[in-house]
């Protein structure tokens, strides 16, 4: 097979860019990692970053609301396009050098969905591990689910809380005394409410920052290097983590700098 | 003694534990009806101590102690049933998002081990949120297939050999007749589904 590999990239670059002059919808960002530049291999790589990020963190993270639209929106044109050109291709002859393309296309296309997929998937783990904690957040500070969860997720919330909640009371919680049928009881000798792990040690890398805006929090530690402080409080210590640098890091100390897109886990 | 049932709930759930991650397929032992029942019985019993505990005015030291024990009991007990039933809840939710929220009691009896398994309260669990998967799955959600396979993907075409006559499926690339031991070429997402249930094996 003697076809040049840049044609098929060049061909999927653009194809990939056709799609992607669709219009972003516009809406409010949630996170400082949706402020770069709306392209598709921007946004690509923001996404894996979340994606990567969410797995890690012991707790859930705010939910991108307006990356995920932009990416789900792409998804979608993209498979009709190749639905298009798949028919188109069918009808023409059978020759191997027109099928390629198409086959890394749809093969770079799987992969995406089950960026997203995974992505999706690990945020539903997570809302149904902290379902009582999600609900005393809420209690706590009405509107903080909005830009934690996105739509569908609340809608599953809402859903899987209230049927969980029937199976106990069914089985158990009603058999129960009338005092002792509560199941976020934090007065016991064991709070009800799982919360997570705060302390987890994560792994993470500090990213530079955009070359046109300095971040006023970046210090120059003692040999030079630009760095963030971070301060431990367990052990009444300051931390410098010097840009480019990869460290092992209690979740709750780093929870700042990674919510401002400062640094990403890994 | 009291709690000792409550001990051996707390076994059962490792053990359904065990049973659901060490073995390829889903499985779910029988509901311990009765053992939840004795434990239920045990907190009301605990429950009229400390009542009559309470009463004790001239209570020193002694009985205080007593009525602090007893409520511990009544606790643990009751922390007992509900890790018992949030182990099970959650192999049930395995299952459900295994099956892609299709109707999951079918496919729970053609497998041989039937619903019996399941207390009542647990099947109408089982259906509801059988129900909010493929709610959720065929919304805005429907391109992603998020009930698909969480192994990366590697080839957009892979091998499969057939292991249950599925009868013909139709894929943009043609159609394909599923005959028992037969081999074919397809493309993975056409036929990652027939793979969860079993219809097909990836070689």
């Amino acid at each position: 097979m003697d076809i040049n590999i840049d044609d098929i990239l060049a061909d999927l670059d653009r194809d990939t860019t056709a799609v992607g002059s669709t219009p972003a919808p516009a809406g409010d960002d949630t996170t400082r990692l949706d402020d770069s530049a709306a392209t598709v291999a921007a946004d690509y790589s923001t996404l894996v970053t979340h994606w990567c990020n969410e797995r890690v963190a012991p707790e859930l993270l705010p939910y991108p609301h307006t990356l995920m639209a932009r990416v789900l929106a792409r998804l979608a044109a993209q498979i009709e396009h190749l639905e298009t050109l798949s028919t188109g291709v069918l009808e023409q002859t059978l020759d191997r050098s027109a099928k390629l393309p198409l086959l890394c296309m749809e093969a770079e296309l799987e992969r995406l969905k089950f960026v997203v997929r995974s992505l999706l998937r690990c945020r539903l783990g997570k809302i149904d591990r902290f379902g009582l904690y999600l609900r005393q957040l809420d209690a706590r500070s009405p509107g903080a689910l909005q830009t934690l969860l996105s739509a569908q997720e609340r809608v599953y919330y809402e859903r899987h809380s209230a049927i969980l909640l029937k199976l106990f009371n069914n089985a158990i919680l009603r058999h129960m005394p009338a005092e002792m049928q509560a199941v976020d009881d934090t007065e016991g000798s064991v709070s009800m409410i799982d919360e997570p792990e705060w302390a987890r040690f994560v792994f993470l890398y500090v990213r530079e920052p955009a070359p046109d805006a300095p971040d006023p929090l970046l210090a120059v530690d003692d040999h030079g290097q630009p760095c963030y402080s971070v301060n431990i409080p367990e052990l009444g210590e300051v931390v410098d983590l010097a840009v480019g640098g990869i460290y092992i890091m209690r979740y709750n100390v780093i929870k700042d700098l990674l919510m401002d897109g400062k640094v990403v886990l890994i | 003694m009291y709690g000792d049932v409550a001990n051996k709930l707390v076994l059962e759930a490792k053990r359904t534990d065990h049973l659901a991650n060490g073995s390829a397929t889903l499985q779910l032992p029988m509901f311990q009806d009765e053992m939840v029942r004795v434990i239920l019985k045990e907190v009301s019993q605990l429950q009229r101590n400390a009542e009559y505990l309470k009463l004790q005015e001239d209570s020193g030291k002694l009985s205080k102690c007593q009525y602090f024990v007893t409520m511990l009991c009544m606790e643990r007990n009751k922390r007992c049933l509900l890790a018992y039933q949030k182990t099970r809840s959650e192999i049930l939710d395995a299952i459900a998002w295994e099956n892609n929220g299709l109707d999951t009691m079918d496919l729970l009896s053609n497998k041989g081990h039937d619903s019996g398994n399941l207390s009542p309260y647990e099947q109408e669990y089982l259906r509801e949120y059988s129900q909010l998967i493929s709610d959720l799955t065929a919304g805005e959600l429907m391109d992603i297939d998020l009930a698909g396979s969480l192994t990366p993907p590697s080839d957009v075409f892979i091998d499969v050999r057939v292991l249950k006559d599925a009868g013909e499926i139709q894929t943009e690339y043609g159609v394909f007749n599923l005959i028992k031991d037969s081999q074919f070429f397809v493309r993975q997402a056409d036929v990652e589904r027939l793979i969860q249930q079993g219809y097909l094996q990836k070689l």
